[in-house]
């Protein structure tokens, strides 16, 4: 009797591996003796195949290791049963310390979770805007005898200089911070308080491209009456969102609309509306303050500039203009 | 009492055993149980169902001596419990109850002669 003439090897490999050590013995022999009856009777090729198939299904739990006393080895499964066993009657037995560990634990890795994603959403800011990796604001680290503060405020002469004697630098807008206060604004009949504006150089809209609902960022702001406003702004005004052309009264004086720009929940800056710096008038000296610490320094550098270097020569310049004044 | 109640294919594997003149063993039984039924039925369905009316009282086995033919492999021998006997005369007599209850005249009124 050759090798051949038996059923297949593997199928009898499977048949000893799945089926439980009490029942193989004579599950495998009833199979061997059908075997060798079919092999007489259909051949050996089709005998080993019917084998194959027959072997098949025995891959049921019911032939897995039914009896666990029957089985002699002590198997992994059983260890980790145990392991869950003892663990569950631990905590019932030190209820109030596991209680202490389990709550602790729970609380921990919420806060951990919710830090992650306060943490993860904070990184999903301003990464709509195009070129937004090339754009900085400066920020002001102060030293003297206190110690060191870091300001995002700096003075207005931090970006002139950038941006006329840096070429790295493309273009720059300040925003001037202004504290949180009711502006009255007025369209015919409707009167009201608004607190959130921004108060920008009129190159604002080429360092943050934010797209327009109504009107065109092109010298949207360049001339001094003119204003762009939200559309929640333009509902509570004109009951419409289209309002490009149209005046309205702030402070008494009136405003060109000039575009309607929503706000995206991404962008690190909200706004109800928007107005050049030029119709607040600053006197011309104190735009060429190197001390006053007023506005926000948005510099877009241009393409394939290094930063570090730009930083480090700024940095001295800085140092060198304050070493002068003081 | 908690009773174990018998499946179809279960009471026709236990019939088989019960009804087999020599010593039933699993391809005896398998072969019996295909004759008789005419059905065609794996060998792992009968293998399940020996076991299990052995772990539900209605069977007993034990192993026969080393053969030639099957690779030296020993054959597992069943044979009724008491309580597979009474299980089979229980389920017996319901029937027959039921039978004698069928109404005379019934069959023949629905196409089945006798």
């Amino acid at each position: 009797m050759n090798a051949h003439s038996q059923p297949p090897r593997w199928a009898d490999l499977l048949l000893e591996t799945f089926v439980a050590p009490d029942l193989l013995e004579d599950v495998q022999g009833d199979l061997h003796e059908v075997f060798y009856k079919r092999v007489a009777e259909v051949g050996l090729a089709r005998a080993r195949r019917e084998y194959a198939l027959a072997v098949v299904r025995y891959l049921r739990p019911f032939f897995l290791n039914r009896k666990q006393s029957a089985s002699s080895s002590i198997k992994q499964s059983d260890m980790v049963r145990s392991y869950f066993k003892i663990a569950f009657r631990n905590i019932t037995r030190h209820k109030a310390y596991s209680f202490v560990n389990i709550a602790g634990l729970t609380l921990g890795l919420t806060a951990c979770l919710l830090i992650s994603l306060f943490v993860w959403d904070e990184t999903r800011y301003d990464l709509f805007l195009t070129d937004g990796a090339r754009v900085f604001r400066v920020y002001n680290e102060h030293t003297d005898a206190q110690g060191t503060i870091e300001m995002a405020v700096a003075p207005p002469m931090y970006t002139t200089t950038l941006q006329t004697e840096f070429p790295e630098v493309e273009k720059t807008a300040r925003i001037m911070m202004t504290a949180q206060h009711k502006t009255l604004f007025e369209s015919g009949n409707t009167k009201s308080y608004e607190e959130n504006g921004l108060f920008i150089d009129s190159t604002f809209f080429e360092v943050f491209p934010l797209p327009f609902r109504y009107g065109s960022p092109v010298k949207a702001l360049d001339d001094r009456a003119s204003i762009v406003i939200s559309p929640e702004m333009a509902q509570r005004f004109f009951h419409s969102e289209d309002v490009v052309g149209k005046q309205i009264l702030m402070n008494k004086q009136p405003y060109l609309i000039k575009g309607v720009v929503p706000n995206h929940p991404k962008f690190h800056l909200q706004f109800d509306y928007i107005i050049p710096l030029a119709a607040i008038q600053l006197p011309a000296e104190r735009m060429q303050s190197w001390r006053w610490n007023q506005f926000y320094n948005y510099v877009k550098v241009k393409k394939g500039v290094d930063i570090q270097p730009l930083e480090r020569k700024f940095q001295a310049l800085v140092k060198e203009k304050n070493g002068a004044l003081c | 009492m908690r009773r174990s109640f018998l499946g179809e294919f279960e009471e026709i594997v236990l019939l088989v055993v019960a009804a087999c003149p020599a010593e039933a063993y699993g391809v005896t039984i398998w072969e019996d149980v295909q004759q008789q039924t005419g059905r065609s039925i794996t060998m792992s369905a009968v293998h399940a169902t020996l076991y299990r009316l052995e772990e539900k009282g209605f069977l007993s086995s034990e192993m026969g001596g080393a053969t030639a033919e099957r690779g030296g492999r020993r054959k597992r021998f069943f044979a009724l419990t008491n309580a597979g006997v009474r299980a089979l005369n229980d389920i017996q007599e319901v029937r027959s109850r039921l039978w004698q209850a069928i109404p005379p005249g019934k069959f023949q009124l629905i196409g089945f002669g006798s």
